[in-house]
């Protein structure tokens, strides 16, 4: 034992202090409550009635300020009880009447060493603070929201849970406050506000309005939930309504499915449906519209190239053809080849070359150069044949070796120059030879008519006679 | 039936842990040996 006077040890069968003399025997029986009142704080923390605890822990300091084990147990048990500050309050005094070899410094090491959590204590016990003056003010909303938060940060703080509890009762919402408190007698089984709470909660059911009938257990509102050892294992109940509300949910979300978000989806998928049928229906129209407009263009087109057929057909059977003037090159080549001769072309080439002009046909020829240069070349040539033909002509039939002959010679003569008495007479006597007497006549008739002049009228005339008497 | 006021009167606010250090300095630390001591005191000072 140490002397509670000067602090000196002293024998445990020694009944004074051998250092100040004092009496010691008083003190060795207050140290003796001490260490009972501990032991008895001791047994409630074990069993956790951390208020019962409490009290013992605290009578057993008032017996021993310096008992080192109550005070850090008392330090414990207020922490467990959310009461942060008042538990380091404790191990710091502890740690003050024994500095060596004490569990307080083990217990502040641990609590210090996560700030973290120490510092969601500091911020729970400062909403509580808040909670606390906004329920004092009135506001009891805003303290229900932040002790909703204390109880989140530290849900063995039992003050913050019996002032939220209280809250709820106030608006009698007791299925909140029932779960709290459940709670808080889970970190303290014997606390009395909680159980003052939920006396409220269960109707006020008290010793004194029992008359002695019911079981036991009906006797005492809690039953045998007094003590509760934490080390006893309870499986919670499971929760039935919440799985009735479960289905409940499914099937009320199956119900509106089907009733209002099926159908609506249905009429939508419809109408969209029928939108698109109409634009197709619309675009449909258009393309026949144009695919008849079309065929309409191809009709007309096909008609407009029938009658250019027609054309080209009219004007290939009207004698044009691209090798119309082939004909006329060809003579054109013979004339030149003829010029090439020059003086030295004979009178039957004269003669040929003129004949080749004759032949040539210029019905249908629209180059008015063409036309215009064929009449020069026969303007050129056609005088001289004449002459030639004429003369060899009328050797033919002076000689009477082939009157024939000399009639083609004499018709060549009258094609290129018709302008000639002499020619028109012989041409009659050709016939009058050959016996066509019409065609005698018509000449002959023809210088007459021509040549009214003519020393030869006498002469035709007379032939004429003859050819009538014939 | 539960005094709504009763009961919330009897809630005080909690010490911050900045505040701990005050509330050392002011916790009561007089155990009843202190008292004895005193009581002794003061019979031998009269």
């Amino acid at each position: 034992m140490i002397c509670p006077k000067c602090g000196n040890t002293i024998a445990i069968k020694q009944t004074y202090c051998e250092t100040c003399g004092i009496d010691v025997t008083v003190f060795r029986k207050f140290f003796k409550i001490s260490n009972l009142h501990y032991n008895k704080g001791l047994e409630k923390a074990n069993i956790r009635d951390l208020s019962g605890a409490v009290l013992m822990l605290q009578k057993s300091l008032e017996m021993n300020k310096r008992n080192t084990d109550a005070r850090n147990l008392l330090g414990l048990v207020l922490f467990e009880m959310g009461e942060t500050v008042a538990a380091l309050s404790e191990w710091v005094v502890s740690k003050h009447f024994q500095p060596d070899k004490n569990d307080a410094d083990h217990y502040m090491d641990l609590v210090q060493s996560n700030p973290t959590k120490l510092d969601a204590m500091n911020q729970a016990i400062k909403k509580y603070n808040i909670a606390l003056d906004a329920v004092r003010q009135g506001n009891n909303d805003l303290a229900v929201i932040q002790l909703k938060k204390v109880v989140n940060l530290n849900p063995h703080f039992l003050r913050a849970i019996h002032l939220l509890s209280l809250l709820y009762l106030k608006d009698g919402d007791y299925e909140h406050a029932r779960r709290l408190l459940t709670r808080a007698k889970k970190v303290d089984i014997s606390n009395t506000t909680t159980f003052k709470y939920l006396t409220e909660i269960n109707g006020g059911v008290t010793g004194d309005s029992y008359d002695g009938s019911g079981s036991p257990d009906e006797r005492l509102p809690f039953g045998n939930m007094q003590i509760e050892p934490i080390t006893r294992y309870r499986e919670d109940k499971p929760n039935v309504l919440a799985w009735v509300n479960w289905f409940l949910g499914i099937a009320i979300g199956i119900a509106v499915t089907f009733l209002l978000i099926v159908p609506t989806a249905k009429n939508n998928i419809r109408s969209e449906y029928e939108l698109q049928k109409r634009d197709y229906a619309s675009e449909l129209n258009v393309q026949i519209a144009n695919i008849s407009s079309k065929e309409q263009e191809i009709t007309a087109l096909k008609m407009q190239l029938k009658e250019k057929e027609d054309e080209l057909a009219a004007a290939i059977t009207s004698g044009f053809s691209p090798n119309f003037y082939d004909a006329y090159f060809e003579v054109i080549e013979s004339y030149q080849a003829f010029l090439a001769k020059g003086n030295d072309a004979d009178e039957d080439e004269i003669l040929t070359m003129a004949e080749i002009l004759y032949a040539l046909k210029t019905e249908g020829y629209t180059s008015q150069a063409a036309i215009t240069l064929l009449a020069a070349m026969k303007e050129a040539l056609f005088p001289p044949a004449a002459e030639i033909a004429f003369t060899q002509g009328k050797k033919f039939f002076d000689n009477e070796n082939d009157v024939q002959a000399a009639l083609n010679l004499l018709l060549a003569s009258y094609h290129y120059k018709p302008e000639n008495e002499l020619l028109l007479y012989y041409l009659g006597q050709t016939y009058q030879k050959l016996e066509q007497f019409e065609e005698a006549s018509m000449y002959y008739n023809k210088l007459l008519d021509t040549y009214p002049d003519s020393s030869l009228q006498d002469d035709v005339r007379r032939k004429i006679d003859e050819m009538g008497a014939e | 039936m539960i005094n709504f006021e009763e009961e919330l009167a009897k809630f005080k606010p909690s010490l911050e842990v900045d505040q701990a250090e005050e509330a050392i300095y002011k916790n009561d630390l007089t155990d009843i040996s202190d008292i004895i001591d005193k009581l002794l005191s003061e019979q031998e000072n009269r």
